[in-house]
C-alpha cells in the first residue's frame, strides 16, 4: 500500500511488519499465513460488563441502530432489567470476570430512564465488590438533573454523553418522538456538569459525537469552537453510522474520499484550536499511531474478539453478547446458564473460515477494523465492507504521514 | 530552498514518527500475536473505540 503526501513524498506500508517507509520500496508481499483455529473454553481478560438495563429509550434519533432502519437489530420496546434478576448478574459476573476491578457499564436503550434500578444496582456492587468494581453510563443526557449528577459524581460513575454538536446539527436527527430536538436538554446537562463538577469532567465525562454528513464537518468545527460550553470540551469519540444495507452502502471512491479530508485538514492546519477537528483527526491516526511494529513471523494466529476481548454485553433478558455492537441474533448464553463454548466457539470458528481465505492477501490486513460484528453479512455486503475498509485504512495512512510532514503528530 | 540533505534530515524524523511503537520485546510480541492480526491489538482490545462502525445508539 502507498500513498502520495502534498509535497510529493511517496510512502510504502508493509503489513508484515507494520512499518512505514519512505519511498517506493519492494517489500515483502508473500500472502500470510494463518495458524489453525484453536478452540477456547474462558475468556482470559473478561473485565467490562456492559448491562443493557432496558430497551426503552424517550429519544427517537433517526440514527438509531435500535429504530428499526437496520435490518437485524431489536427496535424500541419496554423490556426492562428486574430487580430480581440482581443476584444472577453478581453471580455470573462473580464466575466469570478474570480481572479486577472489574467494569459496569449502563448502556440502553437510556439507563437513566430507570434510575431507581441503576442506583439499586450500583449499591449493590459496591456493597460486594467494595472497591473492585468502575462504573459507566452510556446516556443521551436528556435526564440528567442537578440532582442526580450530584448522585452519580459522588460514586464515581463515569458518564458518556452523546452530543453531535450545537443545536443546528443535534436536533437534525437527536429528537424526542413528536421530532422536537433534545439539544436543551443535553446541553443543560453538560452546563451542569461543566459548572458544578469542572475536576469531574477533565477524567470523567467522555462526549460521543455522531456525524451523518462529512460535508457538515466544517461548520460543525466551527459552531463548536465558538460555543461558550462545547470550546474547551474535546469530544472523546466522533464516529460516522453503522452501514446500514437495508438502505443501502455504496463503495466509496479514493479520489473523492482523499480530496474531503485533504480540504479539511488544511481547514484544521489554520485552526489548530479547533477540538472538534483535533479530536477527529486524532481518531483518523490513532490506530497508526499506536500500532505495534514488529515482523509477524510464518506462521499467525488470526483470532478475533473472542476469546481474548475483555468484555461481554448483557442485555435486558439477561442474554449474553460478544459485545454491544454485535447484531441480537448472535448471543452466546445468558447469566443463569453461563456461556455457551459451543455457540461462541461456532461463531469464533465461523468468522475465522471467512477471514482465512478473505484475509490472505489484503494489505489491510493488520489495520482492520472490521470484527466479529460483521458475521452477520453476506458475501456480498462483505465484498463492500472490505473495499472501504481499505479504502478508510489508505486514507487513513495518508492522513497519518501528511499530519506527520506538517508537524500535526507529536 | 531545501537541500536533499535536509530533506533527508527531516525524512528521518518523520519516519521516527511514523515508526514510533517499535515492539522489541519477545513476550510483547507474543501477547500481541495471541489477539490476531487486526486492528483489535490497538481498537477494541487496547481499549479504544471503533471508528466508522460503532452503532450509534444514543
Amino acid at each position: 500500500m502507498q500513498v502520495t503526501t502534498t509535497s510529493d513524498r511517496v510512502y510504502s506500508y508493509c503489513p508484515r511488519t507494520n512499518e512505514i517507509v519512505l519511498g517506493k520500496d519492494v517489500y515483502d508481499e508473500r500472502p500470510m499465513t494463518f495458524k489453525p483455529f484453536a478452540p477456547f473454553h474462558s475468556f482470559p481478560n473478561l473485565d467490562s460488563f456492559i448491562l443493557s438495563i432496558t430497551e426503552q429509550c424517550n429519544l427517537r434519533c433517526s440514527y438509531c441502530c435500535y429504530s428499526g432502519i437496520y435490518e437485524n437489530n431489536r427496535t424500541h420496546s419496554n423490556i426492562s432489567f428486574g430487580k430480581d434478576d440482581i443476584p444472577n448478574l453478581i453471580s455470573f459476573i462473580d464466575r466469570y470476570a478474570a480481572k479486577y476491578p472489574i467494569n459496569i457499564s449502563f448502556y440502553g436503550g437510556e439507563p437513566m430512564l430507570h434510575y431507581e434500578l441503576l442506583q439499586h444496582i450500583i449499591l449493590h456492587s459496591e456493597s460486594h465488590w467494595k472497591n473492585q468494581v468502575c462504573f459507566y453510563l452510556a446516556t443521551n443526557g436528556t435526564l440528567l438533573s442537578k440532582e442526580r449528577i450530584d448522585w452519580l459524581v459522588k460514586h464515581n460513575v463515569m458518564i458518556a454523553m452523546s452530543i453531535d454538536g450545537t443545536r443546528e446539527f443535534h436536533d437534525r436527527y437527536r429528537t424526542y418522538s413528536q421530532n422536537s430536538g433534545s439539544f436543551d436538554q443535553t446541553y443543560e446537562a453538560l452546563s451542569c456538569l461543566k459548572r458544578g463538577f469542572p475536576d469531574y469532567i477533565k477524567n470523567n465525562l467522555l462526549i460521543l459525537s455522531t456525524i451523518t454528513l462529512f460535508d457538515d464537518m466544517a461548520l460543525l468545527a466551527e459552531a463548536w469552537h465558538q460555543d461558550p460550553i462545547l470550546c474547551d470540551i474535546a469530544p472523546t469519540s466522533i464516529s460516522a453510522l453503522a452501514p446500514n444495507f437495508k438502505s443501502g452502502v455504496v463503495k466509496r471512491e479514493w479520489d473523492e474520499i482523499r480530496e474531503k479530508h485533504e480540504n479539511l485538514l488544511n481547514l484544521y492546519t489554520q485552526h489548530r484550536d479547533w477540538l472538534f477537528l483535533k479530536s477527529y483527526f486524532d481518531e483518523c491516526v490513532r490506530n497508526w499511531v499506536k500500532r505495534p511494529i514488529f515482523d509477524v513471523g510464518e506462521e499467525v494466529p488470526l483470532s478475533t474478539c473472542m476469546p481474548m476481548s475483555d468484555k461481554i454485553f448483557i442485555d435486558p433478558h439477561g442474554s449474553l453478547y460478544v459485545c454491544e455492537k454485535i447484531s441480537n441474533q448472535f448471543s452466546i448464553g445468558n447469566i443463569k446458564s453461563g456461556i455457551d463454548w459451543n455457540i461462541a466457539n461456532n461463531m469464533a470458528s465461523s468468522y475465522y473460515n471467512r477471514r482465512k481465505t478473505r484475509c490472505i492477501n489484503c494489505p489491510a490486513i493488520r489495520m482492520c477494523s472490521l470484527c466479529l460484528t460483521s458475521i452477520e453479512f453476506t458475501e456480498e455486503q462483505m465484498d463492500i465492507l472490505c473495499h472501504n475498509e481499505r479504502l478508510y485504512t489508505k486514507i487513513n495512512l495518508w492522513l497519518f504521514c501528511e499530519m506527520a510532514e506538517r508537524g500535526l503528530i507529536k | 530552498m531545501k537541500t536533499n540533505s535536509t530533506i533527508t534530515t527531516d525524512a528521518y524524523a518523520i519516519s521516527s514518527v511514523l515508526n514510533k511503537n517499535r515492539v522489541c520485546d519477545e513476550f510483547q510480541r507474543e501477547s500481541l500475536l495471541s489477539m490476531g492480526l487486526s486492528v483489535c491489538q490497538v481498537g477494541c482490545m487496547g481499549g479504544g473505540q471503533r471508528l466508522r462502525y460503532y452503532r450509534a445508539a444514543h
